[in-house]
């Protein structure tokens, strides 16, 4: 008897929570005047993360067994591969577009600069709020799998640096591809032009530069479509391919100076605002 | 002695390739089934979309598999392989392109949410034990690299005027 790995009970599941989620189709509403659009994206994540047997799971007991800890184990595999398809949509969408994409060449390196800026207000915050050198470990980078290992390796992920990568990689697991299919159209409210939001997505991960692109697509003008993508896919190109570099060279060492810099004032502000020392624990 | 060690890699690294083909092969299914029900897209169409997206699909994992540097993602391998293919001078490029127009852009990325929404199973554990603190911070880094990214794009593409 082979050993159950989880593929089959995953692709069920996707397959039903896929097809349910079309049926539903998008919600759209107002709220205060502001139109908003729930994706059909998102029901699939939601659902997806309901079928949890720590969620749904607990009041529906053959679902624990449907969606048991060994599928849940193989889940991120299955999301790796599901992942090439898509990189094929992305890639078809640059490649004929090589001359804009090429053109707007300057704007493309440069916006790979604010994949640096995750620290700019968070590492003071978590400072702020007693969260200490585990503020280091979180906010130098979106923290996705190549900074779990650029940390794991300098500080150990039980280390307090670690800690924060960790708690910053979780988060991001669980709200990541939901905060950002809400943030591409909240980034056009603020004034953004589409292209400039499309470049910003190719952030490190690929599924959160898939459900930002997806949610800008939608609420964009449908003439900006194409270049996008075209655009989303070349960052997201850049960003796998430098992003490491950078994390390593470049953000980890950036924040360290950024923390040795501004953790004195920020101790001394929170001696006086709660009379405390930072946390002990994350 | 160094040679039987060497077939054994080899192997290994064939079937994993093979493995993760065949595991690409049901997502396929997955992504045409959708595909039917929420755009009612003609089966033949389908078809040949599948395939061709297919086909650079398995050269890409091949890539990832055997290519150890530099050491990419495999989304990153097949975003590449397929726009090298289009560039307007490939010979491929146009045939690729329309055969692809069958598939929706948004329908091919759905699958994938999925697996991550159940993949999250495992860290819901872990997130309970997590302070609101390093949640709280999470979401501004998240918003940061996005919008300070985009601020450099959107004044880098006024600057040279773009938009």
């Amino acid at each position: 008897m082979k050993q159950r790995t989880g593929t089959v009970n995953c692709m069920i599941a996707a397959l039903v929570l896929c097809v349910i989620a079309e049926l539903i189709g998008p919600l759209k509403f107002e709220v205060a005047g502001v139109g908003v659009t729930i994706l059909t994206m998102i029901w699939v994540i939601i659902m997806g993360i309901l079928l949890s047997p720590m969620l749904l799971g607990k009041i529906i007991p053959p679902l624990k067994k449907f969606i048991s800890s060994a599928e849940i184990r193989r889940a991120p595999f299955l999301l790796s591969l599901a992942l090439y398809p898509l990189g094929i949509m992305f890639g078809i969408n640059a490649g004929p577009q090589i001359g804009i994409v090429l053109k707007a060449g300057p704007a493309l390196i440069l916006q790979e600069a604010g994949n640096m800026m995750t620290m700019l207000i968070a590492l003071p915050l978590g400072l702020l709020i007693g969260l200490g050198r585990s503020a280091v470990g979180g906010t130098f980078s979106l923290c996705r799998d190549t900074a779990l290992g650029i940390i794991g390796d300098k500080y150990g992920l039980e280390s307090r640096e670690g800690m924060g990568t960790l708690g910053t990689y979780i988060s991001g697991s669980i709200f990541g591809t939901l905060f950002y299919s809400f943030l591409a159209p909240v980034g056009l409210l603020i004034g953004f032009h589409p292209y400039a939001l499309a470049m910003a997505s190719g952030m490190g991960s690929a599924s959160m530069m898939n459900a930002a692109t997806a949610a800008l697509v939608d609420a964009a003008p449908v003439m900006y479509t194409e270049q996008i993508v075209a655009y989303s896919a070349t960052s997201g190109l850049l960003t796998a391919v430098t992003g490491v570099y950078v994390e390593m060279f470049l953000s980890l060492p950036l924040a360290n100076w950024y923390y040795r810099r501004v953790n004195p004032a920020i101790e001394g502000l929170r001696r006086k605002l709660f009379k405390a020392a930072p946390d002990k624990e994350v | 002695m160094t040679n039987a060690v060497q077939t054994e890699k080899e192997t290994t690294t064939f079937e994993n390739i093979l493995e993760q083909v065949k595991i690409v092969i049901v997502i396929y299914g997955i992504i045409a089934v959708v595909h039917m029900v929420s755009v009612g897209s003609k089966l033949t169409d389908l078809g040949k979309a599948t395939l061709v997206s297919f086909v650079m699909v398995v050269v890409s994992i091949i890539l990832k598999n055997v290519v150890k540097r530099p050491n990419l993602p495999g989304f990153a391998w097949a975003t590449l392989v397929s726009f090298v293919l289009t560039v307007p001078v490939s010979p491929v490029g146009d045939f690729i392109v329309t055969t692809l127009g069958a598939y929706s852009f948004g329908l091919v990325g759905i699958p994938l949410l999925a697996f991550a929404g159940i993949a999250v199973g495992e860290q819901l554990d872990v997130f309970r034990k997590l302070s609101w603190k390093i949640v709280i911070i999470s979401f501004i880094v998240m918003a940061s690299t996005y919008f300070g990214s985009a601020l450099i794009s959107n004044i880098v593409l006024a600057l040279n005027g773009m938009i």
